[in-house]
């Protein structure tokens, strides 16, 4: 059916007003940083006036934010393949095998999303400081320490596990007759077949390590070793620290968000909505 | 060579058994079909015959040898699904190929033995498409050249037309049969159409809750069924079973029907007086003649099924029906009275109560 003008112009209307809620704030920080004038705390522009790069080549020289930014960047490549690889491995077992305990172990691993990050952090923090049998030593203050503890999500494991159960049975027994072991029907057969699903759980994954906060806090005690958000909550706190140069490092940490979305968009997007049909 | 030997095959799933001291020698070439109604374990059977499933007692053995332990790709052995079971990932190359990839086979090798086994099924044109390109007797066909690329002992088939339409499944059926006569590889078809088990098997196997009701040749089946379960599983329309009783007269028995027709049974030797029995005669060898006559079933024309090239006519009697085939047009309508008159020679009696095959002199 062909629209009427009003109806357009009402359609214009919702997709601008909608464009203005989710891209105002992120213009609004984009055009401070941008900014050479300085701004108060809690106050953004709309428009940058005098526009320059001084406040992101101060981030980069003297707030080293390159530092943290290898940081985040590192720690969310290693922790985010990992957690992919063995989710997708934890779900086929789920999914594919019959075991006994298999409906308790899909529960226990499903109540760990229940668990805010707040009531396992002192279990955490001291399982981070425990000695590691053999090693004679812990994985506190080390990247493992941000790395191991997010390998395991249940959110992605739930996601994987619920597309892997869709797979046809015939597939797996003809593999088998085809002469594949465990590993080549994980490998060759099952995880083409999840891709949709394995770049959501990608995407989100990459989302939540990003993200993390209280866990590099309690990870880590070298500054060095700081990701972005922990660096963001203690420059925040610097009364010397001009507001655009904070701005202009936000900006930063915000960005490999940005290309990690644009890049796996489609993966994304198909499997969302795969999701929802499969309910 | 690719004989196939089942020894006292038990299968268990749980507490339920499914597969009952199954014994069972396929010899090298043979076309084996299995066949049953849902449920009678034929698909479990060809599944553990694959290594799909363990046996829960009994051995298996393929060319002489003993693989009951053995995983599906230590047994030679290929398999045909239902639903192709190709992978959706890879093209029909490479759907074909991936055994031979997974063995270890040099790229050139494989590609020339695809090559080989797509031309053998007219699948050239399509070597570069993926499976959801493909119609669902291309798909059938793909699956099969899966199996045959690889050049197995044994080919297995589980119920490979089921999901293609009536006049598809004719055509691949005939395909299946030009196949085997091609390659000689000995095959085990797993089917519940008893067309496809009369028209492709050497050997047909009956299966009824796990146990093996009967096996041969399938026109040994046909005309010589053990019970009453083959009997009626094998044939369209199935055959007529009667109640009667024997009343034997001097040295001849016959069977007094609940209509109180009497029909002559054969030597008095083989019943005895007043005997339950089922009086089994299929519908092609019941002769139909207008009115009312001496020696045959009185019985009024339920309906006439004419698909032009056979005629079937269901009549009832009383207390029974009964229905006769034809090969050739005859001039009968619904409503008219007849006389049903079996040939007496085709007559197969069984026994009311277990079912089996009471065996006349006769029949011998």
């Amino acid at each position: 059916m062909k629209m009427t003008i009003p109806q357009r112009i009402a359609r214009g209307l919702v997709y601008a007003l909608l464009l203005i809620v989710f891209c105002g704030p992120f213009w609004g920080i984009l055009a401070t940083a941008f900014t050479k004038n300085t701004v108060q705390p809690g106050q953004l522009v709309l428009w940058p006036s005098n526009p320059t790069f001084d406040h992101f080549i101060y981030a980069w020289s003297e707030v080293k934010i390159w530092i943290y930014l290898f940081n985040s960047l590192f720690v969310v490549a290693i922790a985010t393949v990992l957690q992919t690889f063995v989710s997708a491995l934890a779900a086929y077992a789920l999914a594919r095998k019959k075991f006994r305990g298999a409906a308790i172990v899909s529960l226990a691993i499903i109540s760990t999303m229940m668990l805010p990050d707040e009531v396992i952090a002192i279990p955490l923090y001291l399982i981070l400081h425990a000695e590691l049998p053999l090693l004679h030593t812990s994985i506190y203050n080390t990247y493992a320490a941000m790395i191991l503890p997010v390998v395991g999500w249940a959110f992605s494991v739930f996601l994987l596990t619920e597309f892997m159960k869709a797979i046809p049975r015939d597939l797996e027994d003809a593999a088998r007759v085809d002469g594949a072991n465990e590993l080549q029907i994980f490998w060759r057969v099952v995880l083409p077949l999840v891709r949709p699903a394995l770049g959501t759980a990608t995407i989100f994954g990459f989302l939540m390590i990003w993200d993390q906060y209280l866990l590099p806090l309690i990870a880590v005690d070298d500054r060095n070793l700081y990701t972005l958000p922990v660096i963001l909550r203690s420059l925040r706190v610097d009364e010397v620290l001009q507001q655009n140069i904070f701005i202009a490092v936000t900006v930063v940490a915000t960005v490999p968000c940005i290309v990690v979305y644009l890049l796996l968009q489609k993966q994304f997007n198909r499997g969302l909505m795969s999701g929802a049909v499969k309910g | 060579m690719g004989s196939v030997s089942l020894h006292n095959v038990n299968k268990s799933f749980k507490a339920v058994d499914v597969i009952h001291d199954v014994a069972l020698e396929i010899e090298d070439e043979e076309f084996c079909v299995l066949i049953g109604p849902s449920g009678s374990g034929k698909s479990t059977l060809l599944r553990i015959i694959a290594g799909l499933e363990e046996v829960s007692s009994g051995t298996v053995s393929i060319n002489g040898k003993d693989v009951t332990e053995l995983a599906p790709k230590q047994r030679d052995i290929a398999m045909v699904f239902q639903t192709y079971a190709l992978y959706p990932q890879m093209t029909v190359a490479e759907n074909m190929g991936f055994a031979l990839k997974l063995a270890g086979m040099p790229k050139a090798e494989i590609a020339e033995k695809v090559r080989q086994t797509a031309r053998m099924l007219e699948l050239e044109p399509l070597l570069d498409r993926l499976p959801k390109a493909l119609s669902g007797g291309q798909r059938q066909r793909v699956s099969m050249g899966r199996a045959i690329v690889r050049d197995p002992s044994v080919f297995l088939f589980d119920e490979p037309l089921s999901n293609l339409d009536a006049k598809l499944r004719v055509q691949v059926r005939g395909e299946i049969a030009d196949l085997h006569k091609r390659l000689g590889t000995t095959s085990i078809y797993v089917t519940h159409d008893q067309v496809e088990a009369m028209t492709l098997g050497q050997k047909i196997v009956v299966l009824r809750d796990g146990r093996v009701e009967q096996a041969g040749p399938p026109l040994t089946l046909y005309n010589d069924p053990v019970n009453t379960f083959v009997a009626s599983f094998l044939g369209t329309p199935s055959i007529n079973l009667i109640e009667a009783r024997v009343e034997l007269n001097g040295g001849e028995a016959a069977a007094r029907l609940t209509d109180g027709a009497l029909l002559p049974l054969g030597a008095a030797q083989d019943f005895t007086e007043g005997q339950a029995i089922l009086y089994g005669i299929r519908p092609e060898h019941v002769g139909i003649v207008a009115g009312t006559q001496e020696g045959g079933i009185a019985a009024t024309i339920h309906a006439v099924e004419n698909t032009g090239s056979d005629m079937v006519i269901l009549s009832d009697a009383q207390g029974f029906r009964v229905s006769a085939a034809f090969k050739e047009q005859r001039p009968l309508e619904a409503g008219q009275i007849v006389t049903l008159i079996p040939d007496h020679s085709k007559v197969r009696v069984f026994d009311a109560e277990s079912g089996k095959r009471i065996r006349r002199h006769e029949d011998s």
